[in-house]
């Protein structure tokens, strides 16, 4: 187990450096000189001395790849510059938005594994009936709805016509359920297809049919054989998955207001303040990474075969 | 055996019918400034969320614009760009697959390493970044869009290359001494292109929700350009009062998506079924 987690970390390395490379590259995309942008945003006329005095404060003026060092040397302690419109810290900023965002991408995976389960698991077991393909066309329309069309519908009949729950902000527990809902049937339709076709490979397997000799109930045989299996795949889809999710709330964030990295980033956007945007695209990949990680040591104690495997 | 797999298609109802959506809807945008019953981008305050009526046969917008002549000519900017994504995207990624899976070397060590920096941001991260920085606007959109894109396709299709060269009939090929390039365009690419239309139909939906999701942010297409997504941003401030203006754009952004799936589903089991 010990070398199958080393070796997963060493065959991150290259993977962090190229997501430093590009996140890096990213900021000479910018169409127009940052620095300029910078001196808009401080309300100061952008003159050629002023323009050139802060060239040289943010190192535009060194070759690249010392530029490149430079940046690479600051972000390895964490210091990814300072907001053009704040003039805080990036990192401070990012990780202060960072727990709401975090909070709805929990609140709706647990929303997923909710729905998910249970129907995944019934729609295998119950394989062509009516509620299995009623099942499936509720998922089909699920992954074909865009998130912020479905927002408007729940906001405007849960919240608009019932006065059942708050639409926007954050606060309560109720604050809660519409932008995790929404976040959540996407990928909910996903794992619930998911689920029912792991389940329906695994139904099919020798040690089912040993089970059943052995005269063993058949609720048994789908919890503890059937269902420990079936979940591998989902646990790998897992860690992917909440990183979507933490990417994918940038869309639900904007509709409920909810005051996280999402509505964050899409003002920074506006704001044309680049060190945020440079520094959320690499805090995501880190994050993402890390999540992916997770998601493999995690199959890997679940299943030996994984980590014996890889140790060949 | 072209004829059959047509043939395959035409039994294939969902398919059908998903294809009839596309086509109508599509139509619809290139003819909208023939068959459009208003201008799409003409203010008329007096007219400020109008009533349908048969002058404006799904009513006006907040600035009394006609909203079924928006969503016509807005057919052509959603499924236009969303089209053109794809075609730059898969232009750029057969040749760079076929040229690393067929090559080797150090296009193709190249692209594997790229793949893998790809795959390490969450879906639609890169994308926004890239399109945060280059700025608003539908052209910015669509190249971060390619930008982020062709790297999964590019390795999709090195794997098919890879298994394809191995194939006796590309070997004996190379044995007669063709040159390599008509290897790649007579026997290789034939057998790619089917398999690429799949994956292209399957995934314009999710192209379709990407862009107007990115619209809808405000990061697309820009006002007062009639587009489905900045539709439902315009009308997000008035879902109370007028909860059709919500209404007509999502259905139609829902219809299309799913038309691209079933189209997909479809091409895949009619091509692939009869391959495989």
């Amino acid at each position: 187990m010990g070398r199958f987690v080393a070796r997963r970390i060493i065959s991150l390395v290259p993977v962090l450096l190229g997501i430093s490379l590009l996140t890096f590259v990213l900021i000479h995309l910018v169409p127009v000189d940052p620095a300029e942008v910078y001196l808009r945003l401080s309300q100061i006329p952008p003159t050629d001395e002023a323009v050139a005095v802060i060239r040289a404060e943010m190192g535009l003026n060194k070759p690249l790849h010392q530029q490149y060092f430079d940046w690479l040397w600051k972000v390895v302690h964490l210091d990814f510059g300072k907001s053009f419109v704040t003039k805080k810290p990036v990192m401070a900023e990012l990780l202060y938005y960072f727990p709401a965002t975090l909070n709805l991408a929990a609140a709706s995976l647990l929303i997923v594994l909710l729905i998910s389960i249970p129907v995944g698991v019934f729609s295998a077991l119950y394989k062509d009936t009516a509620f299995d393909q009623i099942c499936r066309i509720l998922a089909f329309i699920g992954a074909s709805m865009p998130s912020f069309w479905l927002s408007f519908v729940l906001i405007y009949i849960l919240s608009l016509e019932l006065n059942l729950l708050p639409a926007f902000g954050r606060g309560t527990l109720a604050h809660l359920v519409l932008p995790a809902t929404t976040l959540a049937l996407g990928a909910a339709a996903v794992y619930t297809r998911l689920l029912r076709t792991s389940m329906l490979e695994n139904l099919n397997q020798n040690f089912v049919l040993y089970a059943r000799a052995r005269g063993l109930k058949e609720k048994l045989i789908v919890v503890r054989h059937v269902l420990k299996n079936a979940l591998i795949p989902v646990v790998i889809a897992f860690g992917m998955t909440l990183g979507h999710m933490l990417a994918g709330s940038v869309i639900v964030e904007n509709v409920f207001a909810w005051p996280g990295v999402g509505r964050y980033i899409v003002s920074s956007i506006f704001n044309r303040d680049y060190p945020v945007i440079q520094a959320y695209a690499l805090f995501m990949a880190v994050v993402f990474v890390l999540l992916n990680l997770f998601a493999d040591i995690i199959c890997a104690t679940l299943d030996p075969r994984i980590r014996l495997g890889g140790d060949k | 055996m072209l004829q059959e797999k047509v043939k395959g298609l035409y039994r294939n109802k969902p398919g059908i019918i998903s294809f009839a959506v596309l086509a109508v809807i599509m139509l619809a945008g290139i003819l909208a400034p023939v068959l459009a019953p208003n201008d799409p981008v003409l203010v008329t305050l007096d007219n400020r969320f109008a009533a349908p009526s048969t002058q404006f046969p799904f009513g006006t917008d907040h600035l009394g614009r006609c909203v079924l002549s928006r969503l016509m000519y807005g057919a052509i900017v959603s499924l236009g760009s969303a089209l053109l994504v794809m075609t730059i995207t898969i232009t750029i990624s057969i040749i760079i697959g076929t040229l690393s899976g067929y090559k080797g070397g150090w296009v193709d060590t190249l692209l594997m390493r790229m793949g893998d920096v790809n795959l390490a941001f969450p879906d639609l991260v890169l994308t926004l970044v890239i399109a945060g920085m280059l700025g608003p606007g539908l052209a910015n959109i669509i190249i971060a869009m390619a930008a982020v894109q062709w790297v999964w396709y590019a390795r999709i299709i090195r794997g098919m290359v890879l298994s394809l060269k191995e194939r006796s009939y590309v070997l004996s090929a190379k044995v007669a001494g063709t040159p390599g390039w008509l290897i790649v365009v007579r026997h290789i690419l034939p057998n790619i292109i089917p398999h690429v239309v799949v994956l292209v139909t399957i995934n314009l939906g999710m192209v379709v929700l990407h862009i107007s999701g990115l619209t809808f942010l405000g990061l697309g297409a820009q006002p007062p350009t009639p587009e489905w997504g900045a539709m439902l941003n315009d009308a997000r401030q008035y879902l109370r009062s007028y909860p059709r203006l919500i209404m007509f754009p999502g259905t139609m952004i829902m219809l299309v998506v799913i038309s691209f799936n079933l189209l997909g589903d479809a091409l895949r089991d009619v091509i692939e079924f009869r391959e495989g």
